[in-house]
């Protein structure tokens, strides 16, 4: 029973709150990322236990109590999938500032033409 | 014959990249080429399918729950038939205007692998992957004109399709906890002495609205506009063709694994507002490219409406309207993008004379528009009569579906108005394009009209009570076209302030995410209360 | 302030949906694949650490892609930072 749990969802939500409400690109583009993370960080959460050792087999004992070893290689994938993600919009957001002259959602409302 | 899967991913990846590292014309027409092998490969192992049913590859040979599994079924090879003719179709379309520089060939290409591997996973996270590369290729195709609403449309698309996969991914942790593995089969199986608890009721909540966000469901279809009316023509009918379904096709086997009976109705609500709206805003745009956008959105709609039961005719009217969407809509953005290249306006209202210019593709597009209402002998008709015979238990669900039928004819006759007239704007004739588009309308006709052993030899069902030569049918379209046309000319033809308001509303990113959080309160407050 | 104020509703609720999932965890835990990693992870993919036993030999095929994923996402930057300089 983790109290991590709870803690890592609720900086996931904290990231949920962070994209309705920031007006700048950059702190969008800041908080999709801090999202990925505490996806990351709940998915390790779930599998952890404080007596749990890693997953290497140090010699040939197998009655230890080791840590799920699938979230972590699951997460190796993902967290490569959001940085090109974040590459990716980051880019894209160099060239709206190119175009427009503002990185502010409701100015690029107003400047659409 | 066994490893034909993999061939079939495999083959465009790597044709896109040897034409992308030899920028040579010669070496281009490898797209040509890769597309006839899939063809060739992929014939035998169709009847092969046939005779056995249901086909499992386990990749490596590792154990069945623990490594990645490939699965073919009926469905998922009625999609792959789809999608291979569709690629063929948009690559005829866009041959004698290759870029120069060949990167679109190689984004196109690998598209095409991704999606076939999507279409045949069989394992929870390999579908996050392919989602997520299918999400990535799309953007940068969206913005391959480079300009500035280009721009802003696929960054807008990438945002906010990627944070609705995140739920997914939160949704698989939950999953994953109480079963032990990530196959999809062997969850279908262990899940259902489990199914009242209430974290596979959590993981059941966010892995439909992920797929939600792709498939663009009512409040978190704000995406969709923006970004297919940006693109480029090819690109705008291959997304409103194909890759809009993937989001259909994950609800479709995320419901086949959980099974949740009492989120019926819901989504059938769901279905009805997506459509209303769709409709709503149709009516009101004036851009050509915007007006087909929301038709995708309420013909998803109506899709939606006969998915939401998870089985009998309904569920084969939703998957056969499903199919018919992918041809016509196809056909419309390939048509205007057609009339766009050549006038250089996108304005409905500036636009005349497309009968007098272009004699034969104005009738395919003719085609295409009787199609999408819903005329009789064409094949909007077929899959809009079976969802309308299966609900005549219920008189407020035919009033809807007649609402939404009455609110497409309105649109089209607005879309209509290019054909009359005269223009003075000099034309190319392309052979190509005409081409493909005419066989984009012969598909139309011929499963408007050869339904029966079509929908036998791949869905196994009959359908005696769809019919042609009703008399009823015929009056009754017809009363619907009038009554269009006459609300059309005295209300919408007026533009007064109400419609103009429709047109100008934006949502921003921040209200769109507000909607997401708020589809998932409903579903946790609808779960919590009908239990 | 609206839009704030629904955001903070919809998240106590999404929080609240959460933590009632979270109460059920310790009954309903599953370690079928952790077992099966443990038995024959070794002897069958010949390696000691069993997380890169899984991601480059279970799961070979997700590890393709997601270098796909990289290929693609440093193509697209490419292709979006080259100025046209014909317009």
């Amino acid at each position: 029973m983790n109290i991590d749990i709870l803690l890592s969802f609720f900086v996931v939500l904290i990231s949920l709150f962070g994209l309705v409400v920031s007006r700048n690109i950059i702190k969008s583009i800041i908080c999709f990322n801090m999202l990925q993370a505490s996806a990351v960080l709940l998915f390790l959460n779930f599998v952890h236990s404080k007596e749990a050792v890693i997953p290497i087999l140090s010699s040939i004992d197998s009655n230890k109590n080791i840590v799920d070893p699938l979230p972590q290689a699951l997460m190796i994938t993902a967290i490569v999938i959001g940085a090109a993600i974040t590459a990716l919009a980051l880019m894209f957001s160099i060239k709206i500032f190119h175009y427009y002259g503002t990185l502010d959602w409701d100015e690029l409302i107003k400047r659409e033409g | 014959m066994e490893f034909i899967p993999v061939y079939i991913i495999f083959i465009p990846i790597i044709a896109s990249m040897i034409v992308y590292l030899f920028n040579n014309k010669y070496i281009s027409y490898l797209a040509l080429v890769s597309q006839i092998l899939i063809t060739i490969i992929f014939i035998p192992y169709f009847n092969f399918l046939k005779e056995h049913g249901i086909h499992e590859l386990y990749i490596g040979g590792w154990n069945k729950a623990i490594g990645i599994a490939l699965k073919n079924d009926m469905l998922s090879l009625a999609f792959i038939c789809l999608s291979i003719i569709i690629w063929w179709l948009i690559l005829i379309y866009f041959w004698d205007r290759r870029k120069v520089d060949y990167k679109f060939l190689f984004f196109f290409l690998f598209l095409e692998g991704v999606f076939l591997g999507l279409l045949q996973t069989n394992d929870l996270f390999n579908f996050f992957v392919f989602v997520e590369a299918t999400t990535i290729i799309s953007a940068i195709l969206i913005i391959y004109k480079k300009d500035g609403y280009s721009i802003r449309a696929g960054f807008y698309y990438l945002l906010f399709n990627s944070v609705g996969m995140i739920f997914y991914l939160i949704g698989l942790i939950l999953v994953y906890i109480v079963v032990g593995t990530l196959n999809m089969d062997v969850i279908s199986n262990t899940i259902i002495l489990i199914k009242d608890t209430n974290i596979v009721k959590m993981a059941y909540i966010f892995m439909i609205v992920a797929m939600g966000v792709k498939a663009a469901f009512f409040p978190v279809y704000n995406w969709l506009p923006k970004a297919h009316g940006a693109a480029p023509a090819s690109i705008s009918a291959l997304l409103s063709g194909l890759l809009v379904k993937s989001g259909l096709y994950g609800f479709i086997r995320i419901g086949q694994i959980f099974q949740f009976n009492y989120f019926n109705e819901f989504f059938f609500l769901i279905g009805f507002f997506t459509a209303f709206s769709g409709v709503l805003f149709a009516i009101s745009q004036k851009d050509i490219k915007q007006i087909l956008a929301f038709h995708t959105i309420s013909q998803i709609g109506i899709v939606l409406m006969g998915l939401s039961s998870m089985s009998g005719n309904l569920y084969y009217g939703g998957l056969l309207h499903l199919f018919n969407h992918a041809f016509f809509k196809s056909l419309l953005f390939l048509g205007a993008g057609l009339i766009i290249n050549e006038y250089k306006v996108r304005r409905v209202t500036e636009i005349r004379g497309v009968f007098k210019n272009f004699p034969f593709m104005s009738i395919y597009m003719i085609v295409g528009i009787l199609s999408i209402t819903g005329a009789p002998l064409f094949n909007g008709f077929v899959s809009k009569s079976i969802i309308e015979y299966e609900l005549k238990n219920s008189f407020i669900k035919v009033i809807m579906l007649n609402i939404v039928n009455l609110g497409t004819i309105i649109s089209f006759v607005k879309f209509s108005q290019i054909f009359f007239g005269n223009s003075d704007v000099k034309i190319n004739k392309h052979i190509n394009r005409t081409f493909s588009i005419f066989l984009l309308a012969l598909m139309c006709i011929i499963i408007g009209n050869f339904y029966n052993p079509i929908a036998s030899h791949l869905l196994n069902i009959d359908l005696p009570y769809v019919c042609h030569l009703d008399i009823i049918k015929w009056v009754k379209y017809i009363v619907n076209l009038a009554i269009g046309y006459v609300i059309y000319k005295k209300v919408i033809d007026r533009d007064y302030c109400l419609i103009k308001k429709i047109r100008h509303t934006k949502i921003s990113f921040q209200t769109s995410n507000l909607m997401l959080l708020f589809f998932i309160f409903t579903m946790i407050i609808w779960s919590s209360i009908l239990v | 302030m609206i839009k704030r104020m629904f955001a903070i509703i919809i998240l106590v609720v999404i929080m609240f949906a959460f933590w009632l999932a979270y109460l059920e965890i310790g009954e309903l835990k599953n370690e079928y694949a952790k077992n099966y990693y443990l038995d024959k992870g070794f002897e069958e993919t010949g390696s000691k650490n069993l997380v890169t036993a899984i991601y480059l030999d279970y799961r070979l095929f997700d590890s393709i892609f997601e270098a796909g994923i990289l290929l693609l996402a440093v193509t697209g930057i490419m292709f979006m930072s080259k100025n046209d300089e014909r317009r």
